[in-house]
């Protein structure tokens, strides 16, 4: 039987292409390549003959297919569906005996083996789940005659017998970070179950920041990419629950900073972090992280420019415009030029459709007709939607082309 | 697998008919870029509709009137869905792989096209609805079980001649919708999930059939709908909590509606067990297309028959393992997230509403546990060799 390989698939792209590998690992990250292909691609000597893993966890070398050197490279095949091989049937090349036979060949269904594996897990899972749930089910019931010391004894008992557990196995395993990740998550309700029993009176955002501030060493021992994301997520749940907790955007913070400008001026200094240790450290390589960062950071001065628009009274809000208008020029010139990231383009288009609308609301809002208006902004968000896919998938393809 | 490397295997394993290598796969748009159309054409679907609703209110209050634009709605957006439809078909037979990129084909031609066709098609249903509905002058206790029967009926014809993906993927949901309110008005509500059950093992185990006739977007849609129905509606099962809702639950409950209902009373487990013979007929399906051996097709139908009497009262996780087992063989990985998903809620469902202590709850979930240990070691022993 063939194998399946889980790979990186070469075009030939022309010696005007040319890329670095590391611009390609990205790339590759980017298009969704599976962690195990784009670090073998990383690490091989040679970028046309490298090794890749099959899902099986067998080790094979794999030839690129079609590639015209070192660093020529990058486009990304996606990958077959069981639509693709029903579709092959649908027009005739693939005969209808055959079919189970090609599903298997594209991994979109179990072979005899795989079933057996599947439901193996799927009920060990079940189990998992059923036994857990009994347990917390007993636990709950004699909850209240614990006591403190007996409720803080069990919760760190079980946090110690995870700790125990990531040491038998280890930070260099995928098992020990997991676990060690499941740690981090269950720092929060150890945190939460402290604030229930001394009645600290902390609010939601002081949870998740001293449980952010609690993770760092855990996510900086893990060095593991979802450790990373999972910190990153705390961390911007704890600085937007900010916003809506300290009076919503008036609140001036430190330095004569408002809420609002805090939260971006984070989020900035964080998108430039990661971008810096993208290229340096492996648990930050990829493109989730700088992601979500940048979701935050426009969304947040998104919001405050269309506040402004609308006059809302806020500590600093006049400058919100100013300050969008800044972020989202140099994001363009960054991601369109020097780094290519459809989807950060994405996102400052979304972001100028949005303050568009709410300029022309504010605009239009002394017109009579709620008609003509409401015909006024739909005409308005076509064509920004049009142009924006036109735009955006002419970059998406040319990148590929040039890829 | 990506497509390139598929297409050499197919040819290195000799499976395909005709000669020639297939070609390479058309380009992709990424989602994102995508997604961010089909949202600016549903808002800017939703504006122009309001701008409409708002001019045109006085108009709209007549049903006849209401009933005609939805219908001119409806038909207009088809011609376009079916003309996009066309180009698209002749462009798959240019490129026989790359029939996987046909909704976004869909889209690299126009996704705002597709979805702002999409959301005025969806206006035009809720036009016809409304207008059946005001029939009975939106009072549902007066509805007849014609009122069900008619909405179904239009949402089979959208279905079928609205090829657009989205389109008819809402309309299947909308026509089984109907038919399970359907069987509510007339007292038959226990029997939707048996009907749903079966109608999607039929669907999913013969999808290659309906390939082979052309049908498959259609069909597709329709046991999507089916499956995604049956994770669903098991919640509100025993409470008749959708009809209810509805507030057509004591009507019509004479004739056959009444027999049906007598007799659901009598035998209430008559419908997990309907359900739990559909999971047994797919698995021995599944098994028999893997050559499986009599111990093993034994030993699964003992199992399953072990897990339907015991999940009797929540007919909602059977429904779900027969989702799973449906989706896993056919390789609909969304489906089968959801049918996860499913079981997890109606397991907790089910030991949520166990009229016990938590200490009582718990020792049932711990024996659950290990019962199901119990059936996994059971398997590893009659698994085929």
């Amino acid at each position: 039987m063939a194998s399946v390989w889980t790979s990186i698939t070469f075009r030939n792209t022309g010696p005007m292409c040319r890329r670095s590998r590391r611009d390609l690992v990205i790339d590759a990250q980017q298009r969704g390549t599976r962690a195990t292909s784009v670090r073998a691609f990383a690490e091989a000597p040679d970028p046309r003959r490298y090794t890749a893993w099959t899902p099986t966890g067998e080790k094979r070398v794999a030839e690129a297919t079609d590639g015209t050197g070192p660093g020529t490279t990058g486009a990304i095949a996606r990958t077959v569906r069981s639509d693709d091989v029903l579709a092959l049937l649908e027009h005739g090349r693939l005969a209808h005996p055959q079919l189970e036979r090609a599903m298997q060949l594209a991994g979109c269904v179990p072979t005899r083996a795989g079933w057996i594996r599947q439901l193996d897990r799927l009920l060990a899972g079940l189990a998992m789940l059923l036994i857990v749930a009994g347990v917390a089910c007993i636990v709950a019931y004699n909850w209240a005659g614990l006591g403190r010391w007996g409720r803080f004894g069990l919760a760190q008992a079980g946090m110690l017998a995870l700790l125990v557990a990531i040491a038998w196995r280890g930070l260099a395993s995928v098992g020990g970070r997991r676990l060690l990740m499941v740690a981090i998550a269950l720092l929060g309700p150890l945190l939460a179950l402290f604030g229930q029993t001394y009645q600290t009176g902390a609010e939601t955002h002081d949870l998740l920041r001293v449980w952010a501030l609690l993770a760092i060493p855990w996510v900086l021992a893990s060095g593991y990419a979802p450790a990373w994301l999972l910190w990153l997520v705390l961390a911007e749940a704890a600085m937007l629950t900010m916003i809506f907790d300290l009076d919503r955007w008036s609140s001036v913070l430190f330095a004569g900073l408002s809420t609002w400008a805090t939260v971006a001026a984070l989020n900035l200094a964080a998108l430039l972090f990661w971008e810096w240790g993208a290229r340096r450290f492996e648990s930050l390589a990829g493109r989730s992280g700088q992601r979500l960062i940048a979701t935050v950071l426009v969304g947040t001065l998104t919001v405050a420019t269309c506040l402004a628009f609308f006059s809302v009274p806020a500590e600093g809000i006049g400058v919100a415009p100013w300050v969008w208008l800044v972020v989202l020029g140099v994001g363009y010139y960054v991601y369109r030029f020097h780094r290519l990231d459809v989807a950060m383009l994405s996102l400052g288009w979304l972001s100028m459709t949005i303050v568009l609308l709410a300029g022309m609301g504010r605009m239009l809002n002394s017109l009579n007709s709620l008609a003509f208006l409401l015909l006024l902004i739909a005409a308005a968000l076509i064509a920004s939607s049009v142009l924006g896919r036109q735009w955006l998938g002419r970059i998406a393809s040319g990148s590929r082309e040039a890829g | 697998m990506n497509v390139e490397q598929f297409n050499q295997t197919l040819a290195h394993e000799g499976l395909l008919v005709a000669g020639g290598a297939p070609p390479l796969p058309a380009k992709r748009i990424p989602w994102h870029v995508v997604a961010l159309a089909g949202f600016g054409a549903w808002l800017a679907a939703i504006f122009v509709l309001m701008a409409l609703g708002v001019g045109a209110l006085p108009l709209l209050e007549s049903r006849i009137v209401r009933g005609a634009a939805g219908l001119v709605a409806c038909v207009v957006c088809a011609g376009f869905a079916r003309r996009r439809d066309a180009v698209d078909r002749a462009t798959e037979h240019r490129q026989v792989f790359g029939i996987a990129e046909t909704a976004s084909s869909a889209s690299s031609g126009g996704v705002f096209g597709a979805q702002f066709q999409t959301a005025m098609s969806l206006t035009g249903f809720g036009l016809i609805v409304s207008a059946i509905l005001l029939r009975s002058e939106w009072s549902m206790p007066h509805s007849s079980s014609l009122v069900y029967a008619e909405i179904m009926a239009v949402a089979i014809v959208l279905w079928w001649f609205n090829p657009q993906a989205a389109h008819r993927q809402l309309m299947a949901w909308a026509a089984l919708a109907a038919l399970v309110v359907l069987l509510g008005v007339v007292g038959g509500l226990p029997l939707a999930p048996p009907i749903l059950a079966a109608g999607a093992a039929l669907i999913w185990l013969t999808q290659s059939r309906w390939s082979a006739f052309g049908a498959r977007h259609a069909i597709d849609a329709l046991g999507t709908a089916a499956a995604g129905l049956l994770i669903l509606l098991p919640v509100g099962f025993n409470g008749f909590g959708v009809v209810e809702a509805l507030g057509v639950s004591a009507l019509e409950r004479h004739g056959v509606g009444a027999s049906l209902a007598g007799l659901l009373a009598v035998v209430p487990w008559l419908p997990v067990s309907l359900i739990g013979l559909s999971l047994i007929a797919a698995s021995l399906a599944i098994a028999a297309r893997h050559q499986a051996g009599v111990a093993f097709k034994a030993g699964l139908c003992v199992a399953i028959v072990c897990v339907t009497v015991a999940s009797w009262r929540a007919p909602g996780i059977v429904a779900c393992l027969l989702v799973w087992a449906l989706a896993t063989a056919t390789g609909r990985g969304l489906l089968r997230a959801g049918a996860l998903l499913g079981l997890c809620f109606h397991l907790f469902h089910l030991y949520y509403d166990l009229q016990s202590s938590l200490l009582a709850k718990g020792g049932v979930l711990l024996a659950s546990g290990a019962v199901v240990l119990l059936i996994r070691v059971s398997l590893q022993w009659a698994k085929p060799r």
